[in-house]
């Protein structure tokens, strides 16, 4: 085929043009490490690289969220382990105050201590979490829980559970609301814990409920229903105020004034309880004298602990006020126990939730490798090789240079001419 | 004798001479581009009889004939073409490329910081740490924003770029046409005063001019005796003769900042279509513009519009510091709607978006002929058609605007409907205030302690911004879902549709709304305009669909009763209820009064009318009123459940969980990927392109360069090859020269016999 001169030049230029191009690609691989420089190099790679860093990104602020778990969590832990610790030594106190050879002032030294451990359960209770926000609050995070009552304390958090994500699918709560760890105790099945005093020589019952209209007046304090001497009326007084109590009929809603005269079968409404004493003929109708305690069904761990002080600092001059004591100190050795019981279920629940974070943790730091490495494999250079086509590229470009330079010396003008 | 040798001498030399002139003339024109190499065609004179004997005449130089082959040239163009086309692309989507290559310019860093920022969110809602966490996602958003604005202006510089060469592209072939038009002209007249006698030099620079022309567009050339007609793209006439018919760059009916191409003809100028002028740098850069450019910015748009949409959609369930409803993160303003400026109506159309995910990347195309609205995808030409607007098409309601127009287009009127082309460049951040961040949920849920069941419940979510319900006792309206294009602001406090059993209708509706109802399969619409309103019959189970919302009222055989009401109206503020157990029927009572309560165990979903009482089932989920909650548990009889508004749990994060799940939910390319996969799926389009486009191009290349070799195989100069011929007309000259030299002595000798 015949060559013409232009075509020489132009071929060997556009040949050596291509060389230099795809030399430059490599060395620009070379320096930025990476195999992919622009999405047409590798479209499917770098379209999977994309959604692999997204995966990874996420992975990573699963591990810092499960850190900041890891933190509340750790608080609460050492909170709780501390209420478990101050109510099995108040436990002891009380146990210890039943002795029989004490005496007033021994036992008003008891109700100091515990006193004192009722201050502590109370901070332990309003803890932070080192930010400012109460652990125990629920979602009113900016609102102490707890504060102090004559009766003991009240709840003023809400029940939400604040959760974060820890993993793609698993979301850890932060906290405990305050009512699962200080409050739910049970004193009855009933709503109202209704004790007949053990002293009573009669035997009418007496029932208390809520009245749904006026629940609102609820005060959750502690109430007793005492009769007189004739056993005919009775009175009602609330035992934590010392307060006096309004009494209405039931039936008529008409006001009654105290000593109420006693009808078996007909319920009195205060305080947003309904109250129905029961007694059958007159040889079974309350005795002149008896005593009922009515306390609310469902209780904190700071009324149980206020109810047992008050047991305590009263004095105990005859067998009657002896037998209340009892009484008292047992109902309280029993809500400490089941206080504990549910302080103990929460501190568990804890425990899971930190073991497994440890376990999201290792499994997070294998996804964390596992990404890297597919990321890597996709993106990253493969030194060895690219360095051994750089210089292939170069040696090629070389020869290329070096036979241009040859062929175009040829021409037969170099020999025509004198 | 002697004066015939010198005859034959003097043809010799004369033919040496040209021989010499021509070779020198190839030599000095070696490197001139377009220029065929010129060959002398000699034959001998013819023979004269003298004394029986043929004694030749000498030679005759017939033509200094230019070495070109027509076909190859043909081939060369249209590799030219080819490869002008393909390097017109492949440079434009170059740049393309490169500006997504890099992982710190795409979107992609952006929107990670973006939710992790709420991730943090969710961590610190309140307090000091909050106020941090809470600014940090408003810088978040402004980057992302910032990002995809910038992302968008790039391509729109692209854009502009294309624009620019289309028009200077269309001034060089006007060029080449004004001098292929001279050029004629003046070959035809040295052919009719020369007797046929080629003009080379004139014949190389037309054919040069073809070939340039044939980069910048597909050519197609007829002869016609001496003169060259031309003919572009599909049959288009650039040359007749010595006219030409120069193109002209004219504004698109539909978009100003547009070029399009078009011709002068009789006075007017007509549009040329965009695929009538294929191949050739103008036909790779409408090609560019009209298909990947289009798609690109529809792409980044509808990724913008799926993030403004979901995280505002999350906002407005939530509550935010001050405890109200959360606004919107994002502004934007996503569709580009335009009427051709050939329209004779004055009606506008205006798209509104319902479903971001079913968004597609292409443009829309709206016509109304002879009464009907044809509403035509432009990517692939699928079509809908319809007698009346409102039309849903891909996930956008094409509608006139203001809905109801009082006046209908005109006959013929075309639309271009671009839903998502401008979100990419009017995303604003909407919310200065890092309070108005909607982190908690307004509704939670309590169980008081004087309960003596062991029922718990959940803290309850917020499903849906608006909240039904009903007075009826024996009809139920559903769960109220709202689409994209719900506006929170135009529904106010809501509506109440009364029934009519006389004429078995509902009314109510919001004065100039439209109503579809959709009954197994077929849909029927309902039009009103202010301030009247629409009225439709109704059929139990049918979903009714107004203004973004979407329900459906029903009954199990009993219809409703006359005058009986249905509400929809906000679900934020939730009303505070309390709930109570009773025995012995296990029911639970104190709903509000107008709730028709769901109640969901398992797969089974029951739905209450107002009024009965609702039973407690173990585990179910409870939904009324566009809220819901879990319970599980025993209850006790007289056991009470207080649900309702959220108002003291600044730390709540429910909203935040939910906002962040935004970033792994399927939410886009009709639910089958998310937003970061929709933009992987962008970037693997164009890296596709682009690798293919180099292919293209390389190959494109390869034949252009074997094309030309060809032809500079025939017509080439080879510098040797006249090296060769120089001394071979060199000799032949100093040959001629001898023999005349030789006439002359012989004459001589002739005249010194007579002495």
């Amino acid at each position: 085929m015949r060559i013409s001169t232009n075509m020489i030049y132009q071929n060997s230029g556009s040949q050596i043009s291509e060389l230099q191009s795809s030399l430059n690609q490599t060395l620009q691989q070379v320096s930025a490490g990476k195999k992919i420089l622009t999405p047409a190099d590798d479209p499917i790679g770098s379209s999977r690289a994309l959604v692999i860093t997204q995966a990874a990104a996420i992975n990573d602020q699963y591990t810092v969220n499960r850190q900041d778990v890891q933190d509340n969590l750790g608080i609460t832990s050492g909170v709780l382990t501390n209420v478990a610790n101050l109510l099995t030594s108040t436990r002891t106190s009380i146990i210890s105050a039943g002795n029989g050879g004490l005496v007033d002032s021994d036992r008003a030294a008891i109700a100091t201590t515990l006193k004192a451990n009722l201050a502590s359960l109370l901070s332990l209770a309003n803890s932070t979490d080192g930010t400012g926000n109460y652990l125990f609050s629920g979602f009113s995070t900016t609102t102490m829980p707890y504060t102090q009552t004559a009766s003991g304390a009240t709840y003023n958090g809400d029940q939400g559970q604040r959760y974060l994500q820890v993993d793609t699918a698993r979301q850890l709560p932060l906290s405990a609301p305050g009512e699962q760890i200080f409050g739910n105790i049970r004193t009855s099945a009933n709503q109202f814990n209704v004790q007949a005093d053990p002293s009573n020589t009669g035997t009418a019952t007496l029932a208390a409920t809520i009245d749904p209209a006026t629940a609102a007046n609820l005060t959750g304090n502690n109430y007793a229903v005492t009769f007189d001497s004739t056993g005919a009326n009775f009175s009602i007084i609330n035992t934590t105020t010392g307060g006096s109590v309004a009494l209405t009929d039931g039936t008529t809603g008409a006001a009654i004034t105290q000593p109420a005269p006693y009808v078996s079968g007909q319920s009195v409404k205060f305080d947003g309880m309904s109250v129905v004493i029961t007694g059958g003929p007159p040889s079974t109708t309350p005795a002149p004298g008896d005593k009922y305690t009515i306390q609310p069904g469902n209780q904190n761990i700071f009324e149980t602990i206020t109810d047992a002080i008050n047991a305590l600092s009263a004095p105990t001059g005859n067998a009657a006020a002896r037998k209340d004591l009892t009484a008292a100190l047992t109902q309280a050795n029993n809500n400490i126990d089941a206080s504990l019981s549910n302080v103990l279920t929460v501190s568990a629940h804890v425990g899971a939730s930190l073991q497994e974070i440890d376990s999201l943790n290792s499994a997070g730091a294998t996804t964390k490798i596992a990404y890297a490495q597919s990321l890597s494999s996709i993106q990253d250079l493969d030194y060895a090789k690219a360095i051994t086509t750089l210089n292939q590229q170069q040696t090629t470009l070389q020869a290329a240079q070096q036979s241009f330079v040859k062929i175009s010396a040829l021409s037969l003008f170099n020999y025509i001419g004198n | 004798m002697g004066a015939n040798i010198l005859n034959l001498g003097q043809s010799a030399l004369a033919a040496a001479q040209l021989g010499i002139s021509t070779t020198g003339q190839n030599i000095a024109n070696a490197s001139t581009p377009g220029y065929s190499r010129e060959v002398v065609l000699q034959s001998a004179a013819a023979s004269q009889q003298i004394g029986g004997v043929f004694v030749g005449q000498g030679v005759n130089v017939n033509q200094v004939q230019r070495q070109y082959s027509d076909f190859i040239a043909q081939q060369v163009n249209s590799a030219t073409t080819s490869k002008g086309a393909a390097d017109a692309y492949l440079s434009q989507i170059t740049g393309l490329n490169n500006i997504i290559a890099d992982s710190t310019t795409g979107i992609s860093p952006t929107l990670q910081t973006f939710f992790t920022s709420i991730q943090n969110l969710a961590s610190s809602p309140n307090g000091t740490a909050g106020a941090a966490a809470r600014q940090a996602t408003l810088s978040a958003a402004q980057s992302l924003v910032g990002r995809i604005n910038g992302l968008q202006n790039q391509v729109s510089q692209i854009s502009a770029d294309v624009n620019g060469q289309i028009a200077s592209s269309v001034t060089t072939i006007n060029g080449y046409a004004t001098q292929l038009a001279q050029l004629n002209d003046a070959i035809g007249k040295a052919q009719s005063t020369n007797n046929g006698t080629q003009p080379n030099d004139l014949l190389d620079q037309r054919d040069y001019l073809v070939t340039q022309l044939s980069q910048q567009t597909s050519v197609n050339v007829v002869q016609e005796g001496s003169q060259y007609n031309v003919f572009i793209g599909n049959g288009q006439p650039l040359v007749l003769g010595s006219q030409s018919n120069p193109l002209q760059v004219i504004q698109s009916t539909t978009d100003p900042s547009r070029n399009e191409i078009g011709y002068q003809a009789k006075g007017t100028v007509v549009q040329i279509a965009e695929n009538s002028l294929p191949g050739g740098t103008l036909g790779g850069l409408l090609d560019f513009r009209s298909n990947l450019l289009t798609t690109t910015q529809n792409s980044i748009g509808r990724v913008a519009v799926s993030i403004a949409s979901a995280i505002n959609q999350q906002q407005a369930l939530g509550q935010d510091l001050n405890g109200a409803v959360g606004t919107n993160l994002f502004t934007m303003n996503p569709t580009i709607s335009s009427s051709s400026s050939s329209n004779t109506g004055t009606s506008q159309i205006s798209a509104t978006i319902t479903n971001p995910s079913a968004l597609t990347t292409s443009d829309y195309n709206l016509q109304y002929a002879n009464g009907n609205y044809t509403l035509t995808r432009v990517s692939d030409g699928a079509s809908l058609t319809s007698s009346s607007l409102p039309m849903n098409f891909d996930g956008v309601k094409f509608d006139l605007a203001p809905p109801p127009a009082g006046a209908v287009p005109g006959n013929g009127d075309q639309f271009l409907i671009r839903p998502a082309a401008s979100a990419a460049a009017t995303l604003a951040v909407g919310i200065i205030d890092p309070n108005k961040l909607a982190v908690a949920t307004p509704f939670s849920t309590n169980v008081p302690s004087t309960n003596t069941g062991s029922v718990t419940m959940t803290s309850g979510v917020i499903n849906s911004q608006v909240g039904s319900g009903s007075n009826s006792l024996t009809a139920t309206i559903g769960a109220v879902t709202t689409d994209a294009s719900f506006s929170a602001s135009a529904f106010g406090t809501g509506f109440s549709l009364t029934f009519a059993s006389g004429t078995n209708t509902l009314s109510g509706f919001p004065a100039g709304a439209t109503v579809s109802v959709t009954n197994g399969g077929t849909t029927t619409t309902y039009k009103s305009t202010a301030p009247a309103s629409s009225s439709v019959p109704y059929t139990s189970g049918a979903t009714i669909s107004v203004n973004g919302m979407s329900f459906t009222i029903g009954d199990k055989g009993t219809p409703p009763a006359n005058n009986d009401t249905f509400t929809v109206a906000p679900s934020i503020p939730a009303t505070a209820t309390k709930l109570t157990f009773n025995t012995p029927a296990n029911t639970l009572t104190g709903f509000p009064a107008t709730a028709n309560v769901t109640v969901k165990s398992g797969t089974t979903s029951t739905t209450y009318p107002a009024g009965t009482a609702v039973p407690y089932v173990n585990g179910a989920t409870y939904s009324y009123s566009g809220v819901s909650f879990t319970m599980s548990g025993t209850p006790a009889k007289g056991d009470v459940y207080n649900v309702g508004p959220n108002t003291t749990g600044t730390g709540d994060n429910r909203n935040a969980l939910l906002m962040q799940t935004i970033q792994t939910q399927n939410i886009m390319v009709g639910g089958t990927t998310t937003i970061q996969g929709a933009f992987a799926q962008f970037v693997s389009l164009i890296g596709n392109k682009t690798s293919e486009v180099q292919a293209t191009s390389t190959s494109e290349t390869s034949m252009l360069k074997n094309a030309t070799n060809a032809q500079q195989s025939v017509s080439g100069v080879n510098l040797d090859e006249e090296a060769s011929n120089l001394l071979k007309y060199q000799q032949s000259y100093q040959a001629a020269g001898k023999l005349m030299q030789i006439a002359s002595q012989l004459f001589s000798t002739l005249l010194t016999i007579g002495q």
